[in-house]
Order: C-alpha cells, then structure tokens, then sequence
C-alpha cells in the first residue's frame, strides 16, 4: 500500500510491501533501510541511519499524533485505496468558519452576538473546564454569523459554538 | 499509631499518602467521586466509598459525608491533603466533635492564619517583617485609592481569604482602581465565599522562598530549609527547588528561626509551611502560611531525607519529633516539575482526555509521584495536576541534567501535557544561572520565538511510524472481517460447552 503523510505543506509517499512476512518500505519512490519492531499497538522502535525512534502513535481516523524523544508531530494520512479524491468538508461554506468546542465544558459568558463585527483573536466566549476559565478566542476577522452556544450550558467536544464569516 | 485512615482528597497526593499509609502499617481508606470510580487512588487503597457526584461540593467538599464514611470505616484519623478541606476550620472542628484525629493543625491555628489580613495584624503586632500595605480588610475603593497613594503603585489586591491567585489584582495607577476592585472582589466572593480584600506593596521581580517546618505537641518546633518557588504562572507555582540558589547559611539560618517563631505564634501544631518574598537586598518578608501539606513537599524529602508524609502522621498520633534542628541537614539539590494537562502551544488551554499511551521515567535521582495510568480519562471536574516529576542530585547543574533527561523519557500521549515547557524552562540561560523571580516565565515567553518547523530528520522516521501503524490497524482490520463477528473457536467451542451439563 502507499501513503500519503502529510504535515501543513511537508508530505511523503510512504510506500509498504509484504514479502512472506517481512516489509519492504520506500519513501518517495526510495528504498529505505529502515529496521522497524513493534513494541505493542501503536508503538514502534526505528532505527534509521542510525538514529533511535521510539514511536508512540495514536490514529484517530485520518489523522495520527506521533511521540517520540524528538518531541510531537501530528500528521494526515491518506490511503488512496479508501479515499476517493482528497475532498475536505472541515471549512464548511466558503469563508464561513466554524467554532467548535475543543474540550468539554461549561460555557460561563458569550461574549458576542449575531452580526457583531470581530477581529482576528478577540474573545468570543468564556469556556470553563478543570476550573480554570478559557477563553475561546476568533480563528479569523470577520462576521459572526450564527451563535449557537449558550451561557450556562455545558457542552461536549465538537460541540458547534458560533460561526464567523469573511 | 493509627490503625485506619481516610485519605479525604484525589489524584497524585491521596496516592503519596496512601503509600505513606503502608509505609506505617495502617489500613488506607480511599473516598472518590462518581468520575473517579476508575482513579489510581482507589486502585491503590483496601477500602472506597463513594462520596458522590462530580462537583466537588457534592462529594470530595462534603464534610457530612467524608466524616459519615470515616465512621462507618471506623478510621481513627482523616488525612487531608492539600486543597479541599485541608485549610478549612469547620472540618477540623467537626473532625474533633465526632473524635477523629484530622493530620493536620488545630482548627484555632487554620483560622488565625487562614485570614490573610487576621494573620498580617497578628504578626505585625508581634515585629515580624511584613510585605507593606493593610492590615485589615478595605471597607471601600476610596479607603484603597487612599492607602494605595500611602503605598505607592504599583500595588496587589488581594482577598483576605485567598490563596492560589484567586481574587488578587495587580494595580497599576489610580486610574484602574475602581475597575479591579470590583473585579477582585467578586472573583474572591465567587472563590471563597467573601470579597473582602487588602492592599500590599507591588514588590519589583522578588523571590517566593518559603520554609518548611515541623512542630509537635509537646512544643518542639523545627525547620527543614527552604524551597525556592519563583517560577510561577497566573500566581500559581508550576516548578519549584530546594535549596534556593540565592540561599546561605546565614539567611537561611534567619529565615528559618522567623519561619519556627511564627508557627510558635500561631500556636501551630504538624507541618507547614511559611511563605516569603525576598527582595534583591535578600531582605525578607511574610507572605502567608499554608496550614497542610504542600504539593512540593517531596523537595524537601529529597534534601533532608525526612518523609514528611508520615511524620505527619507520627505528630498526629502524638509522638514527639523524631529529630532536633541540629540534626536537619540538606544534602545535594533537588528540583520538582508540576505536570499539568495542558497545551503551551495555545496558552495552557487545559486538556481533558483520555491518556492513550504513558512512558514513565525512571533512573537514578528521579521520583514520580503520579495520579494518572494509561487508559484513565483525565477528567473536566478538578484540577488538572497529573503528577509531580521530582529530580535530585548532588547540585544544581547535575540536577538539571538529570530532570531533562527524565522530561525527555516521560510521554503522555492523548492529551497534552506542559512536558515541552520544562525543556525550554531547563534549557533558558538564566535559569541555569539561577536568576530566577516570580516574573521569569512571562519574560522568558517574551523572549523565545517559537522553534518552527523540524526538519526531514525527525519528519520522516515520524511519518514512517504513522505509517506502520496505519498499515497494522488496516491489516487487523480486514483480518478481523475475514474471520466474521464471532471466531470459529467460539463458533465450534459455544455448543459442547453449553451441552456439557445436559448430559
């Protein structure tokens, strides 16, 4: 199989092949010589040129957080196989962004209304969770166009709070 | 000594006093709220009662119910912690009105102290140094506009009854008063439950150092040397050492006799600890006292090799003092980290979560006190503390080494952690030069640009991990539709077993 793994604008074709029990692994068209063990699920020893890699990776659809010594990357991964052509929902309409809940919590204070003008980074609302007090600031400059989030209430990760659009 | 206790708290610190419970021989009771059902805590303990849902006033602040359980436990005493009910008088006066021994101060010591203003009238009456600013609670913003010009801005607002940077305000000019007043009032209404307030001094880039100390019944009071605890966010300590680089003996030896003195005032009994600032001149002043144990009391263990845990407990049974100040002495250094779920890339937003994977770090001169495991949810309701990463060593320079080697062990993944903060924090030049003060992290945030991209080195072993683990989840995947629901084991096993007693 080969896979596309991307982070912002870095992507490699990491291409893996079975032989009777043993993997073959090419970066971008390249043979590697990568020694690889699994250590458990989602855990992985490197050696690659000499250099150690102990991997811990976490997959959450298509995308995948990998820990190791070198610090944290979290990548894309597409499978051509599955996939049809790289379509991405997660804008919604053009130049309408939405704001979603990062974490679950209570929502203290909203601290916009419908049609309000906002600057890049100004505080939209007050989230509280672990008793700490958040505020959830605009991804973007532009107009708030549909508040769905409600002092008072809690709310669960993904949770839709308010949508701005440019 | 005691033959059960009920640890009335959650996470890292009801572990550390569980293990000080078997280190003596007592039968540790656990109490937990309903999403600490599954907690480290209860894992460790012989016994658990639930105490309730998960507001923390339902259940782990709930005084009827945590002495309720005690009883029917039949525990002869109640460790506190820190946080909950371990500063409140009202506790330990019903701990004492259904005889059970709280670990801890009387509740006469916790409300003389506990007052932040009670505690600064009583000991400036008595000479001891003082940060400047009120003795006593403003009744009004023009009583604090007036005593502020007295003052000189800038100044702190700070609740009476505070703690932890809740209801505290730095001011300034005038101009502002009116505004964080009001703001601080309410905040420390909303806290503690009273919005009264005090002036102190705004003191340029001091030094937090407090002094530990242990005090009997029988009127023996030690100190066990200080921690230096500048490096803070937001008022709250996230990393903390001992000894003090700034320290000699001959401060410490001043330090420490006003540190017994004042617990001598307050008629203190078991340990605490004496909060100070220290000015550049290396002048000192009382900030507060903390009436329980502290979250980084382990530096001191490290130093002077004392377990403060269960001293405690000894004081709290009635035994005297298990040495003289003569015979406190610190060895080498020692460093704590405060692992906090928490993202530094966006501003220590905290981070609830389940932790998918835990790399614990081991070797010489590391201690982990933990409350976490893998798979646990780390959960919305409490204080986002995972575990305390405590380092030691024969000085400074060894000590750092060996923290950032355990930093580099320790992973946590699911969540995110303040882990790639201490690399930064124990890399900055200042701090290796020991040129600390409770101003340090905002200036050092000021100063480092982000590190941005890593190179193809790093990115691509990454990227292959991501991929062999994609292709091992997609193998077990199609192998799990191949074999069906149910396995043929099951499918051809199911039926004998199910005859078998038929027959």
């Amino acid at each position: 199989m080969i896979l596309k793994i991307s982070r912002g604008t870095e992507e490699v074709a990491v291409e893996i092949t079975s032989h009777a029990g043993t993997r073959k692994i090419r970066l971008d068209g390249i043979n590697t010589d990568c020694d690889w063990v699994r250590i458990a699920d989602g855990h992985y020893s490197l050696i690659l040129d000499g250099s150690v890699f102990d991997a811990l990776v976490d997959i959450d659809s298509d995308t995948c957080t990998v820990t190791s010594r070198a610090g944290t990357h979290t990548f894309r991964i597409t499978d051509p196989r599955r996939s049809g052509s790289g379509q991405q929902t997660l804008e919604g309409p053009a130049g309408l962004q939405r704001v979603c809940a990062d974490m679950p919590g209570k929502v203290v204070r909203v601290l916009v209304q419908e049609a309000d003008v906002v600057a890049n980074d100004q505080s939209l609302l007050v989230l509280e969770a672990m008793k700490m007090q958040n505020e959830i600031r605009a991804p973007k400059g532009g107009v708030v166009k549909e508040v769905a989030a409600v002092a008072g209430t809690t709310v669960n990760t993904g949770d839709f709070l308010l949508s701005i659009e440019s | 000594m005691f033959q059960k206790v009920l640890i009335a708290n959650r996470g890292e610190i009801a572990v550390r006093i569980i293990r000080a419970c078997r280190d003596l021989g007592i039968v540790p009771i656990a109490v937990y709220s309903e999403p600490d059902r599954a907690s480290l805590h209860v894992r460790l303990a012989d016994e658990a009662y639930c105490l309730g849902p998960a507001p923390s006033l339902e259940s782990y602040l709930k005084i009827e119910k945590v002495l309720e359980v005690a009883k029917h436990a039949k525990a002869d005493a109640i460790h506190p912690g820190y946080g909950f009910l371990s500063e409140n008088p009202q506790f330990a006066d019903a701990c004492a009105k259904a005889s059970l021994m709280m670990v801890g101060p009387s509740a006469e010591s916790m409300r003389m102290m506990g007052s932040k203003t009670g505690a600064r009238a009583l000991l400036q009456k008595q000479g001891f140094p003082l940060v400047p600013g009120t003795c006593k609670a403003l009744t009004s913003v023009e009583e604090a506009i007036k005593e502020a010009r007295i003052l000189g801005y800038p100044v702190m607002l700070k609740a009476s009854a505070g703690g932890g940077g809740k209801g505290m305000r730095f001011v300034t000019s005038e101009s502002h008063m009116n505004a964080d007043f009001v703001e601080a009032g309410s905040e420390a209404l909303r806290s503690f439950g009273d919005s009264s307030l005090y002036l102190e001094k705004y003191m340029m880039r001091p030094r937090h150092i407090e002094i530990q100390i242990l005090s009997d019944r029988h009127g023996n009071v030690i100190h066990l040397g200080e921690r230096e605890c500048s490096i803070q966010r937001r008022h709250q300590k996230v990393f903390e050492e001992g000894p003090s680089p700034l320290m000699d003996e001959k401060l410490r030896r001043r330090m420490g006799d006003t540190a017994i003195r004042i617990a001598q005032a307050a008629h203190y009994e078991n340990a605490g600890t004496i909060e100070f600032l220290v000015d550049s001149d290396r002048n000192f002043y009382f900030l507060e006292m903390n009436t329980r144990l502290q979250v980084e009391h382990a530096i001191t263990e490290a130093v002077t090799g004392i377990d403060l845990v269960c001293e405690q407990f000894r004081i709290a049974a009635g035994e005297r003092l298990s040495l003289r100040q003569d015979q406190v002495q610190m060895r080498g250094w020692a460093m704590e980290c405060r692992i906090y779920a928490e993202d530094p890339d966006r501003g220590m937003f905290p981070s609830a979560g389940v932790i998918r994977k835990l790399q614990e770090p081991q070797g010489p001169g590391i201690r982990l006190d933990s409350g976490i495991y893998q798979g646990w949810q780390v959960s919305i309701h409490y204080d986002p503390l995972l575990s305390k990463l405590i380092a030691f060593g024969a000085d400074r320079a060894q000590t750092i080494t060996r923290m950032k080697r355990a930093i580099q062990e320790y992973r946590i993944t699911g969540i995110h952690t303040n882990l790639s903060f201490f690399s930064e924090l124990l890399s900055n030049r200042e701090f290796i030069a020991g040129q600390i003060h409770t101003a340090f992290i905002e200036e050092m945030q000021r100063h480092t640009s982000k590190s941005g991209e890593h190179g193809p080195a790093t990115f691509h072993p990454h990227a292959l991990a991501a991929a062999l683990a994609h292709a091992d989840a997609t193998e077990a995947s199609t192998e799990h539709q191949n074999t069906g629901p149910e396995s043929r084991w099951k499918l051809s096993g199911r039926p004998g077993f199910l005859n078998a007693p038929r027959r």
